[in-house]
Parts: structure tokens; C-alpha cells; sequence
């Protein structure tokens, strides 16, 4: 019988994602490089290439589409029947953004950084900081729009997550990305997770999500029971992630703001002008 | 016998009595009962506030300060962390008695009486509240006491070791990280305990650290679990263990904390290291994760010696050390190479292949350089002789 991870469990999890306020100057541009590398490793279990995969505008639209498409997919909530799709920009937190995530991450990423790797021999990744999780450009992959997992992503991916509350970023992140998905009850969460996730990632991911859900399943078990039968449409409504002090269109300017500093500074390291990250990072 | 005249005796409710006390196996008579603050004085010549007034000279000349002036001092001055205490006993009221002398002189009790007035002095005068602080339970000494017996008891009550001992370091922190658990912030936790934002942080994240270390020491040896399960310790054993390398655990959190939870393997290590008491020493733990990430101290600290650490240590630092002539750096070479003759065969062929790679690219790139510089020698020989 199929079951769904509870309402509970899915709303606190994803709360629990909130960064902590050491976070917030890299909390925006932590979950978009997340929710791209796991876009990016979706990509390589659904089409089963090797890496480096090539994201050249025509050779690689197909790639491109299906980065972006899983892209939106993790990081839009709600659609609210046609208007403004409620998004999460940073994780632990929603808002209306007038741009679709297949756009932002289509103008952020997929051409203002990898443009910019195309230029220069040099090895280029993203995200800067806090660690990098990819390897871009032509000196890196052999390919100008070549894009491959770096090589120390397993250690750098969770650096990702050091300014969130969560004590078990993993396992939150896993049941957010598995929001009303049908699963099978297991007898450890860990092993359900991986069960679930293995049919959208590649192994290797799975496998390191699953050492990693397992001792955090060890250390802080969960409070609140694990499934339900119906689905949860834990977004369905979203005052419990809003409250009253709902601002629809703040994301908007925070993301227009993120894509801004992002394009000056790639502009700067471009031509190899130094500056001040944290007086950028300040700004958001 | 007369009660002092500062203690309040209204013939109904309180009324001094006169009882029995203990001060270090001697029996004294003193007055139990309250009085009030106003009519009790700070104590001038305290020695606590000895080295203060010498330097307050400078400003006030050589004479007595006053009880204002006095106040004052013990308020501004961050050593005698009056607002801390005041804090403490607008929540809790005081808590203990202070003791005098039967001619009003304070024995014991000088801060907790200047912290009282502090409380008086911060409470607007209209607040309910303020008629618990304006008296005071007090010990008085009868005046049969001689001044050789005030002495003792100034003597007992300032300079023996307080009996009430502060919780250990690993209840506190466990404590801490059940109030977060529970759902209590940074700032809230800060202000019921009367502890710094980052003392609460800080321990905060020991507790993290020790609760996993707990769990692990804990859960049963596994042989299919990807560590091999935990070390099957009972509850008594881990939390003997967890409390006696508290301040390891501490100096994880300094050194490594961020590095503990992005690298499970190393974490899992880590607290292996702990339970097989690889550490003597802070140093020792504050290069664990160096040591876990550079492959010849890796291989050094993973050893069951009991100075594994230590050497460790010492290889890193030899290695960090920057070689500063090339006699040095020829040294260092010669070393490695007659270590390099020294290997056999077989020793070779069970090194990892990337071992051998990098070592082959190391060589090819000496070389290279090598190549390079006496190219330019040459270069700058025939540039000279022209």
C-alpha cells in the first residue's frame, strides 16, 4: 500500500531548513546551488550520461531544459492557479516571484556563470562559496559548456548547509524533495528515503544521502510520526510558512538583487578586478 | 538580652531570635532575624575591594570613601559583576543571610548588600515588589562576641571554600541543548541562565558533539553497518566517558566543529580516537582533522601507540615548517630518497596506484624545473659574455 510522508513531518522538516543568522548573507545562493546540483545529478540518472555533460546552448538545449525543468521542480511549491508560482528561494522560507525557476535559473546560472566559464583558460566552479559542488569551463571538463560534479562534492555539500538550524539537514532536505511523492513504508526512514530517491538520482548520491540520513536518523530520531495515507499537500496552504507577515513580492527584488551581484561580480573575476565579496554579500 | 537596635522588631511578626551557630567547630550565639538595608552599611575596609580603592586613590586622595562613593565603585567595576548578582536576586531574592557584627559592622555579605541596594535603586518607587528587598535576613553576632571571635567568623565566612559546587561542565551543556531541543532561542536561553549569546552557542554545539558521540558509543556493533555499528557502551559507561573528555570535546568545537558535520567519516573517527583515549592533550586534538586529511599523519595518528597523537603532531609541524635555505631543502630530499632505496619490492607494489601517480608527476615536475633553470643559467652565461 502506498504511503505518503505526514503533513507534520514535511512542514517541520522544511522549517527546519531555516538559516540561522550567521546564514543569511549566503542562504539564497546556498539553495540555488542545492537545488542545482541535485537538478544536475537527475540529469545524469535520467539520461545516463557521463560526465562532463554538455550544456552548449544548441548541442546541449536538451540538458539545459531538463537542469531547469528539475530545477522548478524542487523549488516551486505552489502554483496558486496561474498567477505568481510561490517559490523557495531559500530553503525554510517561501514567497511569490513573478519569474518561473526555469527563468531565474536559465539567466543566474545556465548563462551568466557558464558564459562566463567558456572565456579564459582557467578552472572555473560554482558555487564560490561556501565550497564548491561543480567544475565549469573548458580548462576543467575539456568542453567550453562542459559542467561535471567537482571532485570533493561529497565533503562540500554539506558545508552547504552549516548556517540552517537543522541538525539533520539531509533527511529534511530528502522528505522536502519528496513531498507528496508515494513511498513505501520502511521500517528505518533512511531506508524508505533511499528507496525513493533512487528513483530520480544517480546511485552514488543516493548512497551518500543514505550514510548520512542513517546516523542523523541515529542521533536526533524523529518526533512526529513518519507517514500518512492520503496525500499531504503540505503546501497546499502556507500561512503556517508565512504567517501574517507575508511579502509576495520581496522575493522578487532579493532575487533580482542575488542575479545583480552575481553578474557584477563574475564581471569583476572576469577581468581579474578584486574586490570585497562580504560587502556585496551585505547588501542581500 | 537586647537584639541589635538596626534589626526590625515589631513584637508580632518579627521578632530577632536569639539562636546557636557553628563557625568552623565553634559554637557562637547569634541574632537571626531581618533588618533593614538602609540602616545596614557597606563594609569600607572589605579586602575584596582592597586593590580598587588603591587605585581610586589616585582620583579621590588618600582618605575613606564614602557609602555613595563606595556604591559606586562596586557597581562600575566589572570584576564585582554587581548587575549580574542584582539580576540573580530580583528573580530568586536572596539567597543566603548575610552575617554582622553586633556593632552593625559587615562580616560576610558585602556584595550581596550592595547588590540589594542596586535592586532598590533600579525598582521605580512605586513598584509592589520593591518591600521584598527593602529588608534582609540577617545573622548578628550577640555583643558578648570578642573581636578575636568576629575575626573568626569573618575569617570562616570569606575565605573557606563554598561547599555548593557548580554543576560539571557536561550536565550544563546537556541542559543547554534540552532547552533547544524544547524550542527555546539563543536569546532566551542567554537571559534565563544569565549567560553570553556566545557561551550559549558555544555550548550549544558541545552538546551536539557529545549527544552524537553518545549515540554512537551507545548503539550496538554492527558488522553491516557501514561504520560497524557503534561501541556497544552502556548508558553509565558513555556518560563517564562523555564527562571526562568534556574540554576534548570543547576544543573539537573550537578547532573543527563545521569540518566535524560536513565529514561523517571523519566524525565517526573522531570519536573513535575519543573512546580509545588517543588524546593527552588539547594541541593533540586541536590537529586531529589536519592529521585525518593529510595522508602521513593520517597514517601516524590511526596507529594503536599510545603517542600516536603526539607524533602526529610532530610530523605535521615538521612538514608545515617552511624550509628556509636549500641546504635544508637538499637535506629534506636526501632523507626521502634513501627512504625511497630503502623500500622493497613487494612494499612498492602494495602502495596505492595514486600514490605512485603523484609521486611520478612530483619527479616530472622537478625535473621540468630543473630543466628550466639551467636553461636559463645558460641563457644568462651567454648573455654576460656578450
Amino acid at each position: 500500500m502506498e504511503s505518503y510522508f505526514s503533513r507534520d513531518l514535511i512542514r517541520n522538516s522544511f522549517l527546519s531548513l531555516k538559516e540561522t543568522a550567521a546564514g543569511k548573507k549566503t542562504g539564497t545562493e546556498c539553495t540555488t546551488a542545492v537545488f542545482l546540483f541535485l537538478a544536475f545529478d537527475a540529469l545524469l540518472k535520467h539520461s545516463g550520461l557521463k560526465e562532463p555533460v554538455d550544456l552548449d546552448p544548441v548541442e546541449g538545449k536538451q540538458n539545459r531544459a531538463y537542469i531547469a525543468g528539475q530545477f522548478s521542480c524542487f523549488s516551486t511549491v505552489q502554483y496558486d492557479n496561474g498567477n505568481i508560482p510561490w517559490q523557495v528561494i531559500t530553503l525554510g522560507q517561501v514567497c511569490q516571484h513573478k519569474a518561473a525557476a526555469e527563468k531565474r535559473i536559465g539567466s543566474n546560472f545556465l548563462t551568466t556563470r557558464l558564459k562566463l566559464s567558456t572565456h579564459g583558460g582557467e578552472v572555473f566552479v560554482y558555487p564560490k562559496r561556501p565550497k564548491p559542488l561543480f567544475h565549469m569551463g573548458k580548462a576543467a571538463t575539456g568542453k567550453a559548456w562542459g559542467l561535471q560534479r567537482h571532485p570533493d562534492w561529497k565533503t562540500n555539500l554539506p558545508e552547504l548547509f552549516h548556517h540552517r538550524e537543522s541538525r539533520t539537514p539531509f533527511r529534511d532536505l530528502a522528505i522536502f524533495l519528496l513531498r507528496d511523492k508515494p513511498l513505501t513504508e520502511e521500517e528505518k526512514l533512511a531506508d524508505a528515503l533511499k528507496n525513493a530517491l533512487s528513483g530520480r538520482f544517480t546511485d552514488q548520491l543516493c548512497s551518500m544521502f543514505h550514510s548520512r540520513i542513517t546516523w542523523e536518523e541515529k542521533s536526533w530520531p524523529l518526533k512526529v510520526d513518519a507517514y500518512q495515507q492520503t496525500p499531504p499537500k503540505a503546501f497546499q496552504d502556507l500561512m503556517w510558512v508565512c504567517g501574517n507577515n507575508n511579502e509576495p513580492n520581496r522575493g522578487d527584488h532579493v532575487t533580482k538583487l542575488v542575479s545583480r551581484i552575481s553578474y557584477l561580480e563574475n564581471l569583476l573575476d572576469s577581468n581579474n578586478i578584486k574586490f570585497k565579496k562580504e560587502l556585496l554579500c551585505q547588501a542581500l | 538580652m537586647t537584639p541589635p537596635p538596626f534589626m526590625i522588631n515589631d513584637g508580632k511578626n518579627e521578632i530577632p531570635t536569639l539562636i546557636q551557630r557553628l563557625y568552623a567547630g565553634r559554637k557562637l550565639q547569634v541574632w537571626f532575624g531581618r533588618a533593614r538595608v538602609s540602616a545596614i552599611h557597606g563594609w569600607a575596609d572589605n579586602p575584596r575591594i582592597t586593590l580598587v580603592k588603591k587605585r581610586l586613590k589616585q582620583t579621590f586622595g588618600d582618605r575613606d570613601l564614602t557609602q555613595d562613593e563606595l556604591f559606586d565603585v562596586m557597581k562600575k567595576e566589572d570584576e564585582f559583576k554587581l548587575s549580574v548578582l542584582r539580576d540573580d536576586i530580583m528573580k530568586n531574592g536572596l539567597r543566603d543571610p548575610i552575617t554582622l557584627a553586633f556593632s552593625g559592622k559587615l562580616l560576610d555579605g558585602n556584595r550581596r548588600f550592595y547588590a540589594l541596594k542596586y535592586v532598590l535603586q533600579t525598582l521605580p518607587p512605586a513598584d509592589p515588589n520593591r518591600v521584598d528587598f527593602e529588608s534582609v535576613l540577617v545573622y548578628v553576632l550577640n555583643d558578648s562576641a570578642t573581636p578575636e571571635e568576629e575575626k573568626h567568623v569573618l575569617v570562616e565566612e570569606n575565605f573557606s571554600p563554598s561547599l555548593k559546587l557548580e554543576w560539571p561542565d557536561y550536565i550544563k551543556a546537556q541542559n543547554i541543548l534540552e532547552e533547544f531541543v524544547a524550542g527555546k532561542n539563543e536569546a532566551e536561553i542567554a537571559e534565563k541562565y544569565n549567560w553570553t549569546r556566545r557561551k550559549v552557542q558555544e555550548t550549544k554545539r558541545i552538546g551536539e558533539i557529545i549527544h552524537e558521540f553518545e549515540t554512537l558509543s551507545m548503539d550496538p556493533p554492527n558488522a553491516e553497518d557501514e561504520y560497524g555499528g557503534g561501541f556497544g557502551l552502556s548508558e553509565i559507561e558513555t556518560q563517564a566517558m562523555a564527562a571526562k573528555n568534556y574540554q576534548f570535546f570543547n576544543e573539537a568545537q573550537k578547532s573543527f566543529f563545521k569540518e566535524l558535520n560536513s565529514d561523517l567519516d571523519f566524525k565517526m573517527q573522531f570519536f573513535k580516537w575519543i573512546k580509545e583515549d588517543k588524546f593527552k592533550s588539547f594541541p593533540e586534538v586541536r590537529i586531529a582533522y589536519k592529521a585525518w586529511k593529510d595522508p602521513e599523519a593520517r597514517a601516524i595518528i590511526v596507529k594503536s601507540d599510545p603517542n600516536a597523537a603526539k607524533d602526529a603532531k610532530t610530523n605535521l609541524e615538521y612538514n608545515e615548517k617552511i624550509i628556509q635555505g636549500a641546504d635544508e631543502a637538499a637535506g629534506r630530499i636526501e632523507t626521502f630518497v634513501k627512504f625511497l632505496k630503502q623500500l622493497k619490492v613487494e612494499r612498492v607494489a602494495a602502495l596505492p596506484k595514486k600514490t605512485i601517480t603523484d609521486l611520478e608527476d612530483a619527479l616530472k615536475l622537478v625535473s621540468g624545473m630543473t630543466k628550466a633553470a639551467n636553461t636559463t643559467e645558460t641563457g644568462n652565461e651567454r648573455t654576460n659574455k656578450n
